[in-house]
């Protein structure tokens, strides 16, 4: 069973309550563009990080900066009724993403070979944990591969930005019985896919 | 999270990557320039509608009373005057930072008390035709209005409370975005007054430095030929970059031009010319159809920013 996370708020939004809403902003904006501006600082991190994971770190900054272009030019359409825009944001940055299919490919394939960190090198600091933890990563890089991209994306939405379901929906465009389709099924498949390794790998030692 | 796939998957995220250093600034600049192409549109839509930005800048900024003037102290040399430039032609030359102070001592002295030789005037009150074309020297010599020379025999001499005084000013006067490339063209158009206390000009001149964007003055020459000390503001909103052409004698102005530095909107590409205006040595505005044997730029109003509109 997969159980959504829990939210306080939107992320980056600061501990100010008087700060306005991402909706308020948008709004706002329709008449003054510049008020545009506040929401490339509230949200930029969190974005260039999942596009950095998925497509690698060259091409992140530009997505990221495309997505913020492109919600601008667009944010007439935005649902003001919904006050964080960050799902809205994903939503651009997944269009945006389907034009960089090889990319993601290419990046998981490359954590399939190096894991997730680069850091062979460091040999001092080098344990049996990190090992065990890269050896994992490279797996779990594989089985992602593995998944269509409409699961993928489901799922590293709700693993990695801890995006509800109904917040996946709207960022994919899709009901929210989809996304909890598309997540089983991701998860499933992904956690047969480390169940297969694990016990591949149990095999060859003994 | 209890599920062991979903562990590892956050792990693998744990280490989320930084961004760039930097990237949210690229990001705002990119993202500027698709509010000015938008702000630029809807201006052009307005444009008829409207006489030009500069009249609006200054018309409420004197009735709501404010009076400033840079002075130009010319440390730098002229070239003798012979220069055949043409506005984005002319060979200019950095003089280096600090040199409107130089400049403004040597312009106009560094006395405070000097009486001002008052060699014309400008009627900034005056319909829109004079205020768009800049200032119109009266050639008979008569002074300041009485209301202005009473102003600008109050204000301050201090560069920084002078510009504090423009800002305020402009602030007040209901221009929607009293920014710095409004400031330097208030403060600018005072600096250029022959009308104003030299030692008020002095002032505002060396206030000037403290608006953002401010070039280094510059040996150039205008749309005449005529080699001239040339004061500058970038507006790196807009991409606009304002030059006030003096005389390196008396800074009185020679030219006033604007134009697009960088490409933010298709309709107005780097070059194109915003603003521009020659006067002669009466401190009438030279008709290019009475010169034609100048290149005279064609001017472009509706890629003016609309920040500089009142509401």
């Amino acid at each position: 069973m997969v159980t959504p996370p829990q939210h306080d708020g939107p992320p980056d939004r600061g501990a100010d309550a008087d700060e306005p809403t991402d909706a308020e902003l948008i709004a706002r904006s329709i008449d003054d563009p510049r008020a545009f501006m506040p929401l490339v600082e509230r949200h930029q991190r969190v974005l260039f990080g999942y596009l950095a994971r998925r497509i690698g770190r060259d091409l992140a900054e530009d997505v990221t900066s495309e997505t913020f272009t492109r919600a601008f030019a667009q944010r007439h359409r935005f649902d003001l009724a919904r006050d964080d825009a960050r799902p809205w944001l994903f939503g651009i940055a997944t269009n945006l993403l389907r034009n960089q299919a090889r990319s993601e490919v290419r990046q998981l394939r490359a954590y399939t070979r190096h894991g997730a960190d680069d850091r062979s090198h460091d040999d001092h600091a080098a344990s049996d944990a990190r090992l065990d933890a890269a050896s994992q990563t490279r797996e779990l890089a594989a089985a992602l591969e593995a998944l269509n991209p409409g699961d993928r994306e489901a799922l590293l939405m709700f693993a990695w930005n801890d995006m509800s379901y109904e917040d996946i929906a709207e960022a994919l465009g899709i009901p929210v019985g989809t996304v909890r389709s598309r997540l089983n099924r991701a998860r499933r498949i992904v956690q047969q896919h480390l169940e297969t390794t694990a016990t591949e790998a149990g095999s060859g030692r003994s | 999270m209890d599920d062991p796939d979903l562990q590892l998957l956050r792990t693998f995220r744990a280490d989320e990557a930084e961004p760039p250093v930097g990237m949210q600034e690229r990001i705002e600049e990119r993202l500027w320039q698709a509010i000015m192409v938008e702000e630029s549109s809807r201006a052009s839509g307005r444009s008829s509608q409207r006489p030009g930005w500069f009249q609006r800048l200054l018309r409420p900024l004197v009735a709501a009373g404010a009076a400033a003037t840079l002075a130009l102290g010319v440390a730098i040399a002229s070239d003798g005057g012979s220069g055949t430039g043409r506005l984005g032609q002319g060979a200019v030359q950095q003089a280096g930072a600090g040199v409107l102070d130089a400049t403004a001592n040597s312009l106009f002295g560094g006395s405070t008390t000097t009486p001002t030789p008052i060699m014309g005037r400008i009627d900034l009150t005056d319909g829109d035709e004079r205020l768009v074309d800049g200032p119109q020297h009266d050639s008979s010599g008569s002074a300041l209005e009485e209301g202005h020379a009473d102003l600008a025999r109050d204000l301050s001499r201090d560069p920084d409370e002078l510009l504090r005084a423009v800002r305020s000013s402009i602030a007040s006067s209901g221009v929607r975005d009293p920014n710095d490339a409004v400031a330097f063209h208030v403060a600018m158009r005072w600096v250029a007054d022959p009308a104003v206390p030299v030692d008020l000009r002095a002032a505002m001149l060396r206030s000037v430095e403290g608006i953002d964007g401010i070039d280094d003055a510059l040996v150039g020459t205008d749309v005449l030929g005529r080699s001239g000390i040339i004061i500058g503001q970038l507006d790196r909103a807009s991409g606009i970059r304002s030059q006030y052409v003096l005389d390196p004698a008396d800074g009185s102005l020679f030219e006033v031009r604007a134009f697009m530095t960088a490409y933010l909107d298709p309709a107005c590409p780097p070059g194109t010319v915003t603003l521009h205006a020659a006067y002669d040595d009466a401190g009438e505005r030279v008709d290019p159809n009475a010169a034609q044997w100048v290149a005279w730029p064609q001017v472009v109003e509706a890629c003016a920013p609309t920040v500089l509109v009142s509401s």
